[in-house]
């Protein structure tokens, strides 16, 4: 789960040691073949007055093959990225891009409403427009002069 | 404007020194190479550049890559969380001298850019049928 803004209330030092081993992990394992690590794809994450923007980096992922899911705060990208070739008789000399399922689930900084959501993708990029239901967008009160 | 970038409580957030239309970096685009047949292919990853400006050029047996990313701010947002930045994809490969380099194929789709080179005629093995004396 990607957290923004300020750090959990518990700080729990079992979590980073778990982040360091993995991350461990992933450096001898000769690469990121596997985009199903829960942190593929990267995103970054932008504010509006009354919605959030998450922009992600998918290289190679069709349109069609992107499951996008909007609950209250929570975002989740999922799909499968497929391998530069099928092909069990290709001989590979480098293997450096993740590829298979993958699925990750981002905390928004506020409720969205699934009506207000807008997604595509360019290049390889794809973005993803939320709104902030209406009932709970900040009012303007007028103070009224006695 | 420069100070709009915080540092998120994971540390993956950028420094606010770095600016938002940085683009001097340079990444190495994660990159498959595979072989079939007469056929050597490369898969590279350039999420956010644009077809047109994906550069390919060979140079003394020396097969460069270079795309600068597009990463438009949205009009009206600032960045609250950051994991990737925006750059330059840069990446050379030598090739061998079975490649041939005049035969190469680029295309370019979804933000990822493909090669195909062939094996030089030189290279490809060859059968050598042997005569009744």
């Amino acid at each position: 789960m990607l957290t923004y803004g300020l750090p959990p209330v518990q700080w729990d030092p079992f979590a980073e040691l778990r982040q360091l081993q993995s991350q461990m992990n992933r450096m001898f394992d000769g690469g990121g073949r596997n985009a199903g690590d829960g942190v593929w794809p990267p995103v970054n994450m932008w504010l509006g007055d009354d919605s959030v923007v998450v922009t992600a980096e998918m290289p190679g992922v069709a349109q069609d093959d992107i499951d996008l899911t909007v609950r209250e705060n929570t975002l989740i990208i999922a799909g499968r990225r497929n391998p530069s070739t099928e092909d069990e008789e290709a001989a590979w000399h480098r293997r450096e891009r993740p590829a298979g399922q993958f699925s990750r689930s981002i905390r928004l900084p506020l409720r969205v409403d699934a009506d207000k959501v807008e997604a595509r993708t360019k290049n390889g990029v794809l973005e993803i427009e939320m709104g902030r239901p209406d009932a709970e967008r900040p009012r303007k009160i007028t103070v009224k002069a006695s | 404007m420069a100070n709009e970038v915080q540092t998120t409580g994971g540390g993956v957030g950028r420094t606010a020194a770095e600016d938002t239309r940085d683009t001097s970096s340079i990444f190495r685009p994660a990159t498959d190479i595979f072989e079939k047949d007469d056929v050597v292919t490369l898969t590279i990853d350039m999420p956010g550049v644009a077809s047109d400006s994906v550069d390919v050029s060979v140079e003394n047996r020396t097969l460069t890559v270079r795309g600068t990313m597009e990463a438009p701010v949205p009009q009206g947002y600032r960045r609250i969380y950051a994991e990737y930045a925006p750059g330059t994809f840069e990446r050379a490969f030598s090739l061998p001298d079975t490649l041939d380099a005049e035969g190469i194929e680029a295309s370019h789709r979804d933000g990822v850019l493909t090669l195909t080179l062939k094996k030089s005629e030189a290279a490809k093995p060859k059968q050598i049928k042997v005569k009744a004396a």
